[in-house]
């Protein structure tokens, strides 16, 4: 990673949405290179092609070169447009790796975003985030930081293998940037709700998902509400599928997310049972927000007007992806997190925010 | 073989959870063998073979013990107190000792945790589908607030509502004696000490010619109940007739211009019915001018006009023409025959 000319090299496939981001929030021209240069097969993958297709869709004036072999791209992007999309997603990852990236463009873009996603929705084996981890929990997040008006609609659910899924991304609060958030006390979880959902099955499997992680989160004693989704007929998509989705919410609408989806031959109240553990550990592990949810708050932080915003994390969430996206961050924004440590299990992490303005409201 | 050492509960619970480890791996090598062919054949020396000899003494030997221990448990396929998951692992570990030394796959039994557990589609009520189909999850204060809002919605229909509001308009006594002697009350003048206000007016007890007047018409309404006349008196007060006619002139002609002026001068006066004359002194003075002169109204007599009796065929009545079956029999010539022979009440002669 070093910036010659203007032009900040990143090297290597991780991170790769962030960063093209990142840079598109940032205005600055990236160029990664060795990507898989040692894999057997080399260069980009098709999912991650299809990736810089929308972020074309989506920005105007944006230029994408890809090397001959693959193992090289230039991105310089354009101001973020926006608008109605459609967008079919590649068989191998789901919508959820598609949708994430969008969250982080769509409150400052010219129009307002109304993207079409098409392809899996869920799959036992991607570790994307599913359209219901993204709703109840990333988007709740969003709120937090000013963008009230962002939804996600479930048109057609489609699991893995052949899918069929359609999600709808609809973001109509266009703001110039993101609040200041000032987060210091570890949130209480007053209920534990979630959504079990399950295409093309026996409607018992919902229930049985229900059981089973009711059973392990009843000596919790807090209310655990999880609602049954059982798709039916043509919107659910062409393969059967089922999974759960357990979000922790407090009252002042912290939320921390844990999903599964089940897998062919499993049981239903297995997948509960695990999904509910997956959840009690997330919470026992993490401050605030989940790891799953760090990464957007840093970056909403990171792009604040010019005043110093507060959030507390659990030192256990200090881990190498963390540093890797501060180092990205670093490298792009120019700005470095301060966190200090407050007790043995939580730290304060301030950022100062960069000042960034949506430009794409102003230019025509 | 069978350890009689009387052994206690903790280091059992430890021994047992390196069993369960030690079973575990069992059951994995047990897979592998089963996909992959045993280990021996596929080149490789099996060292737990000479070790795994002596742990399974002991092995049967805990087993045993702890069939003794726990009662209702019983060794073979039927576990039923075990939860729902890993119930492939329980079914092993029971039959532990015997399957590591024969090689017999058994059907794999899964024993769930709820016997009676419904194999219905989950009820969802029609808040939570809503939930599910909005584009956001709403937050636990946002439900709260709405659900708030929906109960107060509903207590202000209640009080609206007022359980029959018609009834109690019916039932208010002192409502209708108010709205009935309205006119008595207005034009009542009652002096109190004090200024003539709202206030002071008292609508419950008014005194002098209201009070008179109000009884009156309290007394009027009670005989309207019965009466052919709705309370009003049947016969007028006796005056010589030129008096009378004199008094009526006087009244059509004041009505007659009042309401020319406040037809000229646009003043919209209230409505009067069909037959009636539009009473100007309306509350005023001891009696009713009514009861001398007599209001408009006209009081219909009761009593239907049945029309001309003529003998005619059945009677008219208003589902239509009756005709009794005397008369039926008289004209087609049946019927019973009125002199019968020798018995009856024929003419004596």
């Amino acid at each position: 990673m070093s910036s010659k000319g203007g032009i900040v090299t990143f090297e290597g496939h991780r991170n790769f949405r962030l960063r093209l981001i990142i840079s598109t929030l940032a205005g600055k021209p990236i160029k990664i290179n060795k990507i898989r240069s040692n894999d057997v097969n080399p260069g980009l993958k098709d999912h991650e092609v299809s990736f810089l297709r929308l972020l074309e869709s989506v920005t105007n004036g944006s230029h994408i070169e890809i090397s001959y072999t693959g193992t090289t791209i230039i991105f310089r992007p354009g101001i973020i447009i926006g608008g109605e999309i459609t967008h079919n997603c590649p068989n191998t990852k789901t919508v959820g790796y598609f949708i994430e990236p969008m969250l982080y463009l769509a409150p400052f873009s010219k129009n307002k975003f109304s993207i079409i996603f098409k392809g899996i929705t869920t799959s036992e084996r991607s570790k994307d985030a599913t359209p219901e981890s993204i709703k109840w929990g990333l988007i709740p997040l969003m709120e937090k930081f000013g963008v009230r008006e962002v939804s996600l609609y479930i048109l057609k659910r489609g699991s893995a293998p052949i899918g069929g899924g359609e999600v709808h991304l609809l973001c109509n609060s266009l703001i110039p940037q993101p609040l200041t958030i000032h987060a210091l006390d570890v949130p209480k979880f007053s209920a534990i709700r979630g959504v079990s959902y399950s295409t093309r099955v026996s409607p018992s499997m919902v229930n049985r998902m229900i059981d089973g992680a009711r059973n392990v989160l009843r000596p919790t004693g807090v209310e655990v509400n999880i609602t049954a989704d059982v798709w039916r007929g043509e919107n659910s998509g062409k393969s059967p599928g089922f999974g759960i989705c357990l979000v922790a919410e407090s009252k002042k609408g912290w939320r921390i997310v844990a999903e599964g989806v089940g897998a062919a031959g499993g049981l239903p109240e297995d997948i509960g049972e695990t999904v509910a553990y997956q959840l009690l550990e997330e919470i026992s592990r993490s401050g605030i927000v989940g790891m799953s949810q760090l990464q957007l708050v840093l970056i909403y932080m990171t792009i604040g007007k010019e005043d110093v915003g507060r959030f507390k994390i659990a030192n256990s969430q200090i881990d190498e992806e963390f540093i890797w996206l501060l180092r990205d961050i670093k490298e792009l924004f120019g700005t470095e997190v301060f966190i200090k440590e407050e007790d043995e299990n939580y730290s304060l992490l301030s950022v100062k925010g960069i000042g960034f303005t949506s430009v794409s409201k102003k230019i025509a | 073989m069978r350890c009689n050492i009387l052994v206690s509960k903790t280091s059992i619970k430890n021994m047992s959870e390196d069993d369960d480890y030690i079973k575990a791996l069992e059951i994995q090598r047990r897979n592998f063998e089963a996909q992959f062919g045993s280990i021996e054949t596929l080149g490789y020396e099996d060292k737990s073979k000479s070790a795994s000899n002596g742990i399974k003494d002991i092995d049967s030997s805990e087993e045993e013990e702890e069939e003794d221990n726990f009662e209702g448990f019983q060794s073979g396929e039927e576990s039923e107190d075990y939860s729902s998951s890993s119930s492939e692992d329980d079914e092993s570990y029971s039959n532990g000792s015997a399957q590591v030394k024969s090689e017999v796959i058994r059907p794999k039994v899964f024993k769930l945790n709820d016997p009676n557990e419904s194999n219905k589609a989950p009820m969802v009520s029609k808040r939570e589908r809503k939930l599910l189909k909005s584009g956001r999850a709403p937050t636990l204060a946002e439900i709260e607030k709405k659900e708030e809002l929906a109960r107060k919605q509903t207590k202000k229909q209640l009080l609206k509502a007022g359980k029959d509001d018609g009834e109690n308009i019916e039932n208010d006594l002192k409502l209708q004696r108010l709205l009935d002697e309205s006119h008595i009350l207005a034009n009542s003048l009652q002096y109190s000490g004090a200024d003539l206000t709202l206030q002071t007016i008292d609508y419950e007890d008014p005194t002098g010619n209201a009070r008179k007047r109000a009884l009156d018409s309290r007394l009027r309404k009670l005989a309207a109940v019965n009466s052919s006349s709705e309370g009003l008196p049947k016969k007028l007060e006796n005056m010589p007739m030129s008096m009378r006619k004199g008094m009526i002139r006087s009244r059509d002609m004041k009505v007659a211009k009042f309401e020319k002026e406040a037809k000229e001068a646009g003043i919209v006066l209230s409505k009067v019915k069909k037959g009636e004359l539009r009473d100007l002194k309306a509350g005023r003075g001891f009696t009713s001018s009514a009861d001398r002169l007599g209001t408009g109204k006209k009081v219909t007599k009761v009593i239907r006009d049945r029309g001309l009796k003529i003998a005619s065929i059945g009677r008219s009545t208003r589902n239509g023409l009756v005709i009794p079956q005397s008369q039926i029999d008289k004209i087609n010539n049946q019927g019973r025959r009125s002199n019968s022979k020798g018995k009856g009440k024929g003419k004596r002669r």
